[in-house]
């Protein structure tokens, strides 16, 4: 079993300033989705629609795939399935090595983290470049993602501006946003140009039309997929919306509610290869399916990645993106794999405050999701925090009206006769809090006293 | 309206005087109230971490305490306190009684608000407080209109039934996020659930106000627990204090 | 590795229940399009072409001509100093300074154009070059993309992009700067109806 969640945020606790600068840059992002989704009246009316539209896809997925897949192959691309993550490593690979493939270029995708695509590339000697600014970064820092949409989100720009004076050779102690961005680009331009194939990810696989959209701000999806012969696109088979009517919808609140940008720079369709170039899909399933088949883990898969939540979530702001197991952190990533017992005090790093659910776009039950992965650690007894010894012991107490009367006396008395230094002392509570001043009965003992039974 | 109480255990041993407070201010206003014996906890405790088998005997035991006495609603002083309880009576027992009993707890904003509306002549009070809306009753209850949703007419019943009091200055902070309470979160993630606190209060603090005031007691304990801590010139009560003050 | 058939075969029934597809609804915007494009494409970081008439953008091109850029046009009409029937490959154009062309479509709401990649040599022109300048006839300018989406038609068997403004980004410190990878900057000209 892994480290708490709780012990694993000391380190980036401990230090307030960044905690409170972190916690600002996230708001930020937040306070600007509030506008945008405050410029639409009809908002709520959109989430609702983009909500049922994607409940109809994931329960219509194997008619949808059907479809999306003939459309894509009269379009000129091969479609090729990977029921878990080996198998789409096997048939990235393949593809590439056939093909004589030594450098491939890829923007940002989820999914390629999720089945730890790029060391499995490597092996095979093909060279993969991290082409979104954010997540150049941390390759070049060999450290992963700290949040789905702004990667490098937790770093301050000295941090990066050394990064960068080591590995790309910009000017020492520089750590201008603007110097270092466009150093980036200049460096990255020639890793474009040498590529010998690019991969993007999927946002919105559209079924009747056979054609995908992909959307950036940089443009490096599109600046990888239209020089070299070959483009590899992989996606999760819960990113089919049924028509372009859908897609419009979620483009119309993706960028929205990610960055409180009206739209994304680049919002790119491809129905087709280029001519006498290859286009291939992957598309995965990785435990989507078997998810799915429970109904109350399965609205997860309504998730379009805007990353909302994780901006919204107080937990996430003030613990970091690194303090969670699962490669997903916030709401979401405890939504997804909340139920790992691997990761079990996971589940509960949130207060089920219920803000995520508010943000999301397509509703997903974030909030109940978190709190049925705890009833199902519960029952197979892999709570964290000691709840497996206290819980059934707090169960018995609390269900005894008198028991219950007991215990609270003690703690009550306890509380008054013990000096507050000595009540500092005590777990967590008192780490930043003081206990309340008890009073000398119960409301129960002052009501039997003054109104009778 | 003959109203039984429920009386949550944390305000039963730890904030008796909100129960006083609730039991008087409902009493003024006219409606009887009674309150039964042997109230225990809505499961809460034991549900927020999952453990529903663990909760069940403290939920049956709730229920068999509050069917007691027969009445038109009950009432209590804890919004994330009638969310446990509404939820838990439903889906934790099979006895047809617990379920109607269940869709008659109100909290005491939304009882003030919308069952019983207050409509009696109030005392002015010269006071600035600052709202505490905390996440059960904001979001599960829907005593307010949450920041993050987009709707043409936000409500605050709170700031509603406040309002009524002449003179009295309501402010809010300049965010609806949760306090970092959370029930043992609490105690299990203690530093961020610190910090949030620590967080909330200097937001209340901003806003100018001598009070927090706000209608979950779990919440306040945890503000006031920071501002102990701390010594920081601000009172933390619960509205019924208010409310029952000026009636 | 699976073939279709086992991938199908591996799928576990999905849980949820069988849900009708909702109505989704195509939103008009009551705002004039033109100002209101106007004023969100400046809002993400493009500029209005000066002037709405093609002999304006036939102008600003021959001004980069002869200040020695590299100008590849794409529109009708006007004249660069690339010429785009002479590109063999998307790598010839890495040292284009301005591209310019047509757009089909504009979206108010957004502030984007859509450029369809029929009326490019190569898919790449309007993003490997340092700045981008598209033409859009202001009939053709939409309220949202829901409407945008449904001019377009078809979308399977080709390729097109909507372009926001210019390739950004924010991912050091939330510090909004422009040309990420993309153009630099992007100039729309909205060319008055006939």
């Amino acid at each position: 079993m892994s480290q708490t969640h709780a012990r694993k945020v000391e380190t980036f606790a401990a230090d307030e300033a960044r905690v409170d600068w972190h916690s600002a840059a996230l708001l930020a992002l937040r306070d600007k989705r509030d506008l945008q989704a405050k410029s639409l009246p009809q908002w709520e009316q959109m989430r609702e629609s983009a909500s049922r539209m994607k409940l109809y896809v994931l329960s219509h997925l194997p008619e949808l795939l059907e479809q999306f897949t003939s459309n894509c192959e009269a379009n000129g691309m091969e479609v090729h399935w990977a029921r878990d993550a080996k198998e789409h490593n096997e048939i990235v690979a393949s593809i590439l090595k056939e093909r004589g493939k030594k450098k491939l270029v890829k923007s940002k995708s989820m999914l390629t983290e999720e089945v730890h695509l790029v060391p499995h590339l490597e092996k095979h000697g093909i060279e993969c470049i991290e082409t979104d600014l954010g997540e150049r970064i941390l390759q070049l820092r060999e450290e992963p993602p700290s949040h789905i949409v702004v990667p490098a989100i937790h770093l301050k720009k000295e941090e990066i501006g050394e990064l960068f004076h080591e590995k790309i050779g910009t000017q020492a102690g520089a750590s201008d946003p603007t110097y270092l961005t466009h150093a980036a680009r200049e460096s990255m331009r020639q890793e474009f140009l040498s590529a010998d194939a690019a991969m993007t990810g999927v946002n919105m696989a559209i079924a009747d039309e056979g054609a995908f959209v992909v959307c950036t701000n940089e443009g490096n999806a599109d600046m990888g997929a239209h020089l070299p012969d070959l483009h590899i696109a992989v996606m999760g088979m819960e990113k089919l919306v049924p028509d372009a009517d859908s897609a419009a919808l979620l483009m119309r609140m993706l960028a929205r509610n990610a960055t409180g940008q009206p739209s994304t720079s680049y919002n790119s369709i491809f129905g087709a290869p280029r001519p006498g170039c290859e286009l291939h899909i992957v598309i995965v399933d990785n435990g989507r399916s078997l998810r799915m088949a429970d109904r109350r883990h399965a609205e997860i898969y309504k998730c379009i990645r805007c990353g909302a939540c994780i901006n919204t979530c107080p937990v996430y702001r003030r613990g970091g993106g690194h303090s969670y197991d699962y490669f997903i952190p916030g709401p979401i990533g405890l939504a997804i794999a909340g139920d790992n017992p691997e990761a079990n005090s996971e589940a509960w790093a949130c207060t089920l405050n219920g803000s995520c659910n508010n943000v999301c776009p397509v509703k997903v039950p974030l909030r109940e999701t978190i709190a049925y992965h705890r009833e199902q650690l519960a029952q197979q007894k892999q709570l964290p925090y000691h709840k497996n010894a206290y819980m059934p012991l707090a169960g018995k107490i609390f269900g005894s009206p008198r028991g219950l009367s007991m215990a609270m006396t003690a703690v009550r008395v306890g509380l008054r006769i013990m000096p507050q230094i000595l009540q500092r002392r005590i777990g967590g509570w008192s780490k930043s809090r003081d206990f309340p001043k008890p009073p000398a009965e119960s409301f129960a003992h002052w009501y039997r006293k003054n109104r009778g039974e | 309206m003959k109203i039984a109480l429920f009386i949550p255990c944390l305000v039963n041993h730890f904030y008796p005087e909100i129960a006083r407070d609730t039991l008087e201010l409902l009493e003024k206003l006219g409606h009887g109230v009674s309150y039964t014996q042997g109230q225990t906890c809505c499961g809460q405790l034991m549900t927020n971490s999952g453990c529903l088998d663990q909760a069940r005997a403290s939920v049956e035991a709730l229920g068999k305490a509050l069917l007691k006495e027969p009445c038109d609603a009950v009432v209590a002083p804890a919004a994330s306190c009638v969310v446990a309880a509404r939820e838990n009576l439903e889906r934790l027992t099979s006895f047809e009684d617990f379920h109607s009993l269940a869709g008659k707890i109100f909290e005491l904003t939304e009882f003030l608000h919308d069952i019983a509306p207050l409509d009696h002549p109030l005392k002015p009070l010269r006071k600035t407080v600052s709202l505490q809306m905390s996440c059960h009753g904001l979001r599960q209850l829907g005593l307010g209109t949450a920041s993050e949703l987009v709707v043409a007419r936000p409500v605050n019943k709170l700031q509603a039934l406040l309002s009524r009091i002449p003179e009295l200055t309501i402010t809010q902070p300049s965010r609806d996020e949760c306090c970092g309470f959370g029930g043992t979160f609490s105690v299990d993630e203690r530093d961020i659930s610190g910090k949030m606190a620590n967080d909330k209060v200097a937001d209340h603090l901003a806003t100018g106000a001598e009070a927090i005031v706000g209608y979950d007691p779990s919440c306040l304990m945890s503000l006031g627990g920071v501002v102990s801590r701390k010594g920081i010139p601000l009172e933390v009560m619960h509205f019924s204090a208010l409310l029952n003050q000026v009636t | 590795m699976a073939s279709k058939e086992e991938f199908f075969a591996s799928l576990t029934p999905s849980s949820i229940e069988p849900t009708p597809m909702p109505e989704v609804a195509v939103v008009t915007l009551d705002a004039p399009p033109r100002e209101h494009f106007i004023e969100v494409l400046e809002g993400v970081g493009g500029r209005l072409g000066q002037g709405d008439d093609l002999g304006d953008v036939k102008k600003r091109a021959a001004e980069l001509v002869s200040q020695n850029l590299q100008v590849l046009s794409l529109m009708e009409g006007v004249e660069g100093n690339r010429d785009p029937s002479a590109v063999r490959d998307p790598h010839e154009l890495k040292d284009v300074d301005y591209t310019i062309a047509p757009a089909r479509l504009a979206v108010a709401e957004n502030g984007s154009v859509w450029i369809s990649g029929e009326d490019l040599v190569t898919r790449n022109a309007v993003f490997i070059c340092e700045h981008l300048i598209a033409v859009v006839d202001e009939n053709r300018i939409t309220g949202t993309m829901s409407e945008a989406v449904r001019r377009l038609g078809k979308l399977g068997g080709g390729w097109g992009v909507f372009i926001s403004g210019p390739s950004k980004t924010a991912d050091i410190e939330q510090a909004l700067v422009m040309g990420a990878h993309g153009a630099r900057s992007m100039t729309v000209y909205v060319l008055r109806g006939v």
